[in-house]
């Protein structure tokens, strides 16, 4: 047995095996969450109806859910009525949901939220500048700000109720 | 040496800081109005970029409606005069430096830029050793032929030489 070939062969394949675990241990489309801890970027988004403007600065004091969401995705259809459900026990306790239209239309989105239930005011985020801010790759994405108005948990893809509400927990 | 290569390389992306972003900060340079001179910056920066929804495609090159609209945002700030650098910063703020196409050659990210020359160095140094053992072993082959051996050969050498000359 050559012990040198036999060294330099695991010390070339080991690490490349490693990577490669790694690699398939991670789900490729999820992004470093850079955002978690730092001061959340504002907006002043009008409603879907245009009634009204909200202005996330004016919310401080209390959490905030900011959920960004599709009619044509079909993990916000399956998330929604969850967050639709629990959001009214919440809102009773101070909190603020929002959702931000991502790249739909809002006649679309009406349809949506006659389908799948409506809780909170949607907003319309122009040119997905907002989306932008928050470094949104995808939807659904929920955000969960605190009372200092810092983003204290990100979740990509739906929310998993029980983290969701621990994490919503802790804010109050 | 390579498994710390690669140790580092895993571990890109990941840093955060709590830095204002740089949209809290005046454009450096005057704002850009000519149009040809717009597009050619605003293409220059969307090729550096990573469009979030694709796979491997840059925002410059992706239909993609996420894309489309960075790209639309990165006009807006080359026009007011944001530098290349400033709005590359603006997005890894954002998306990490997972979103630039080509890792910044600081910090950790050095590895990035240093492993391939370390497999480069690590191929190099198996290719010599093997090319020189097998010099060393052709070598032990050549002396080990017996002068009986080649008399035994000398009748088809001289049979390939005459085949050579036959016109």
């Amino acid at each position: 047995m050559n012990w040198k070939v036999l060294a330099v062969g695991a010390l070339l394949i080991i690490p490349l095996v490693w990577v490669l675990a790694m690699g398939f241990g991670k789900d490729p489309r999820a992004l470093p969450n850079v955002l978690e801890g730092k001061q959340a970027p504002g907006f002043a988004l009008q409603t879907m109806d245009g009634d009204r403007t909200v202005d996330l600065a004016e919310l401080r004091g209390k959490p905030v859910v900011v959920n960004f969401y599709s009619s044509w995705c079909v993990p916000c259809a399956q998330e929604h009525p969850w967050l639709v459900k629990v959001a009214p026990a919440y809102q009773a306790r101070g909190v603020t949901f929002l959702g931000v239209i991502y790249n739909d239309e809002p006649v679309k989105v009406k349809a949506f939220l006659r389908r799948y239930g409506e809780a909170y005011p949607t907003l319309i985020d122009p040119a997905q500048r907002t989306a932008m801010d928050y470094g949104v790759a995808g939807v659904p994405e929920t955000f969960l700000i605190d009372a200092e108005g810092r983003i204290a948990r990100k979740f990509t893809g739906p929310v998993v109720p029980d983290q969701f509400l621990a994490a919503l927990e802790a804010l109050l | 040496m390579t498994a710390l290569l690669l140790l580092l390389t895993l571990s890109l992306g990941v840093g955060a800081s709590d830095a204002p972003t740089p949209l809290d900060e005046p454009p450096l340079t005057a704002p850009v109005t000519d149009a040809a001179a717009l597009e050619l910056l605003t293409e220059q920066v969307s090729d550096g970029l990573r469009c979030p929804t694709c796979q491997g495609l840059s925002v410059n090159d992706s239909p993609a409606e996420g894309a489309r609209a960075m790209k639309s945002r990165i006009r807006e700030l080359v026009a007011q005069g944001y530098t290349k650098e400033q709005i590359d910063d603006y997005f890894v703020d954002r998306y990490g430096t997972w979103v630039l196409l080509s890792p910044p050659a600081e910090g950790r990210h050095w590895a990035v830029w240093l492993a391939p020359v370390g497999f480069l160095l690590v191929g190099g140094a198996v290719a010599g050793g093997f090319m020189r053992a097998r010099k060393t072993g052709a070598g032990a082959e050549t002396a080990s032929v017996e002068p009986e051996e080649l008399d035994e050969l000398e009748p088809w050498r001289q049979r390939i030489l005459a085949e050579l000359e036959r016109p």
